[in-house]
């Protein structure tokens, strides 16, 4: 069967408008397939659409794309703003570039693939539930507090090209879920109530799993990322799930 | 080392006479105020740790039990009180932060008691509720500036031709406030849910998330975003009828929340989509908030996510620059501004901000509605006032003040049994209603507490309609913002000039 591709022309359209159209397209029989040329700065693309479409963005799409989202896979094919896949639960995001701050804010499923670096707080407050494990790639590095407040999903980053994979306090109010990064790449502050170690078997079956998703995602080869053979990789976890336990008096 | 100082707040005082050692209070106590002991074949109690929540008084068949406040702990100070002493004796004994529940019990001047309302006499006479049609609906949200109509068909009749921002339908202008499941018990969330129906009004499922099985009750229930966005997911915001996004809250304006992981049961940690036992740890800020125009961001998400077919609201705590920040709010594009006063309750807040933080709701409300008007946007947002609302002419009063509506929640829960003990935090409410302990869950009926919410508004309802009729006002519009039926007692030159009302005593 033939994928109906829809064009829309995002030039000139406020987000109001554009997503109007976006909705059209997906409710109109047998689209699977959505381009957006000519984004320029449109906030909350395809926020809470929960059908299982392909969105491709041309352009560079302003704050909050994918908000609520649920199910679409959208390629960016340039650089992306603030709050990429804010509070999404489920699907693909993925950023050919850049991202700015606070990309996954609070996700609960699915997948953001960054193939440069991300902003301030990226994964703040991402949060698990059984099989809903929201998972952030990233290739090159992110900026400071990094999963901050994170309470489950799994952030991977390569470092690739960069000295350090992360800025300063990654993990700070963690009481959940794993952030991996090459060993040798850590950054030189380190939150209290983390523990920092080096990975186990499982953990490396997480990163070789997270590089060839990130390498399908982007259309590269996996060859490109670094080697979970000749890489040691390290993992932040949250000391406790309960880091502020002992703050009151009962 | 030292002992820990003993913390004795209540008196037992057992009737050995009347007492029959049926054990009923040992039962009942979660805190393990009362014992049997076999060797003595009589019952004992334990001062240091009652609650002083009346649960064992209420329910002992022969009334051998009384609990007082205890009357001996500590010499007499105006100064340094009994509260003091105990909150410092308490701290130097774990270094940790005081804890409250329930709303500030200190004593602050209440507006609400300074406040008198009119009534008609021989001119504009008094409206008969009992024989009159009174109109209590309400509709929540943004109004258009003006209205259009067009003529259809050949007989032309009027059409609105403006098309309306969407609205919450009330029957009375009373809806049931944010307390989220892990806060409360599934039975009093249930109780909320279905008296909101029955009475044609809203329950707020705070940010504990909403579960499945209540999704029957959707049409009458607001869903809340807040800092930790437990529970958010598309389905949850589609379900509801209105989104409320949660800035602050009047028992603690500024800080976040934490729901220990004890609490976070099967149950919890599903509607909240934690794993069990898990802390969850809602923040004092939204992280993606940080301006006004940052919070148009989060508003326009929303509305986008819901295809602008729902109300968004945002609460705020009142706090000395609310009028200020409700006219970015509502420029922001907010369709309700919910405000909550400094005596609002909470399951759990520290002691110092509960007592300390944010301002009396009478006042903010008064100054948000005044600049709303000033600026001209008042019609863009409808308000909802909270935080201490305790009876319907406190209604009316926020009501003539400038509120659309009221928010309610501490009077509900005491229409549900609650004795205000202010033990919420613990988690061994006695009667059922902030716990999460199954034993405990159970006393509280959801059939019987929501009939007895749905008591509480019709009353209440009945008493606006009686207010308003001896007023010679037949509709609850002709009394929001009509402070001209307002007069004050026992109040400053500024605080009147505040509120906007003319001291008793002077006419119109």
């Amino acid at each position: 069967m033939k994928i109906k591709n829809t064009l829309i022309n995002a030039r000139g359209a406020d987000y109001k408008t554009l997503n109007e159209k976006i909705r059209a397209a997906v409710t109109a029989n047998g689209t699977a397939r959505i381009t957006l040329d000519g984004v320029n700065g449109q906030r909350f693309i395809a926020a809470g659409l929960e059908r299982h479409v392909a969105i491709v963005v041309n352009g560079v799409p302003g704050n909050d794309i994918g908000a609520f989202m649920n199910g679409p896979e959208i390629f960016i094919r340039a650089n992306a703003q603030d709050a990429v896949g804010n509070t999404m639960s489920g699907g693909l995001l993925a950023v050919a570039g850049h991202v700015s701050d606070a990309a996954g804010y609070s996700m609960r499923g699915g997948l953001i693939v960054i193939r440069d670096t991300a902003g301030y707080r990226t994964g703040i407050h991402m949060k698990e539930y059984r099989s809903s494990v929201p998972t952030i790639i990233i290739g090159r590095a992110a900026r400071d507090f990094l999963g901050e407040y994170m309470a489950g999903g799994r952030i991977i980053i390569f470092g690739i090209g960069s000295k350090i994979a992360c800025g300063n306090y990654p993990g700070t109010g963690m009481h959940g879920g794993a952030i991996y990064m090459p060993s040798d790449k850590l950054p030189s502050r380190l939150p209290d109530g983390i523990t920092s170690a080096n990975v186990t078997t499982a953990d490396t079956a997480v990163i070789e799993s997270a590089a060839q998703d990130f390498a399908r995602a982007l259309g590269i080869t996996r060859k490109e990322l670094p080697s979970t053979k000749k890489t040691s990789f390290s993992v932040i976890r949250a000391a406790s799930n309960r880091p502020y336990g002992s703050l009151y008096a009962y | 080392m030292r002992h820990k100082q003993n913390l004795v707040e209540f008196k037992i005082i057992r009737d050995r006479e009347r007492c029959i050692q049926c054990e009923v209070c040992a039962r009942q106590c979660a805190f393990e105020a009362h014992i049997f002991d076999a060797d003595a074949r009589e019952m004992e109690s334990v001062d240091a740790l009652c609650a002083g929540c009346q649960r064992c008084v209420s329910l002992c068949p022969t009334r051998a039990l009384t609990v007082i406040k205890n009357p001996q702990e500590f010499r007499p100070d105006s100064y340094w009180t009994k509260n003091v002493l105990q909150g410092i004796y308490k701290q130097a004994d774990t270094g940790g932060v005081l804890l409250s529940g329930m709303g500030t019990d200190k004593i602050y001047k209440s507006y609400w008691d300074r406040i008198l309302l009119d009534a008609s006499q021989v001119t504009n006479p008094s409206i008969d509720p009992l024989r009159e049609p009174m109109e209590l609906r309400t509709y929540l949200g943004a109004k258009p500036e003006k209205i259009e109509l067009r003529s259809v068909g050949k007989t032309r009749k009027p059409r609105l031709a403006v098309k309306l921002a969407p609205q919450l339908r009330l029957e009375t202008p009373i809806m049931f406030s944010a307390m989220s499941y892990g806060a409360i018990s599934y039975n009093t969330i249930t109780a909320l849910a279905r008296a909101a129906a029955k009475s044609g009004t809203f329950w707020n499922t705070g940010e504990g998330g909403f579960p499945k099985a209540l999704y029957e009750y959707a049409p009458h229930t607001i869903v809340q975003v807040a800092s930790g966005r437990f529970g958010v997911h598309s389905g949850y915001l589609n379900a509801a009828s209105a989104v409320e996004i949660k800035i602050g809250q009047g028992a603690k304006p500024g800080i976040g929340g934490h729901l220990p992981g004890e609490k976070v049961s099967r149950l919890i940690s599903e509607t909240r989509m934690i794993p069990e036992g898990s802390d969850a740890i809602s923040p004092a800020p939204h992280h993606d908030i940080y301006s006004i125009e940052d919070l148009a961001q989060l508003i326009g998400a929303l509305k986008e996510a819901t295809r602008y077919e729902k109300p968004i609201s945002v609460k705020i705590a009142a706090v000395h620059n609310a009028a200020a920040i409700a006219s970015g709010i509502v420029r922001a594009g907010a369709d309700i501004v919910a405000i909550d006063g400094f005596r609002g309750g909470t399951g759990a807040a520290p002691t110092r901000i509960r007592d300390n933080v944010g301002i009396p709701i009478e006042l903010a409300l008064a100054s948000v509605d005044e600049r709303l008007r000033k600026e001209g946007i008042r019609h863009r947002a409808s308000i909802v006032a909270g935080g201490g609302i305790r009876n319907s002419a406190d209604v009316v009063k926020a009501i003539a003040l400038g509120a659309d509506a009221v928010y309610i929640a501490t009077s509900a829960l005491v229409a549900v049994g609650c004795h205000m003990c202010q033990k919420c935090y613990t988690g061994k409410c006695n009667w059922g209603i902030a716990t999460q302990n199954d034993y405990l869950v159970k006393r509280l009926n959801p059939d019987i507490a929501s009939e007895r919410l749905s008591n509480l508004l019709k009353a209440w309802s009945r008493e606006i309609k009686e207010m308003l009729g001896g007023m010679g006002i037949d509709a609850i519009e002709s009394l929001r913002g009509n402070r001209l039926r307002l007069r004050a007692v026992d109040m400053t030159d500024t605080e009147m000039t505040i509120l906007g009302i003319k001291p008793a005593g002077e006419s119109l």
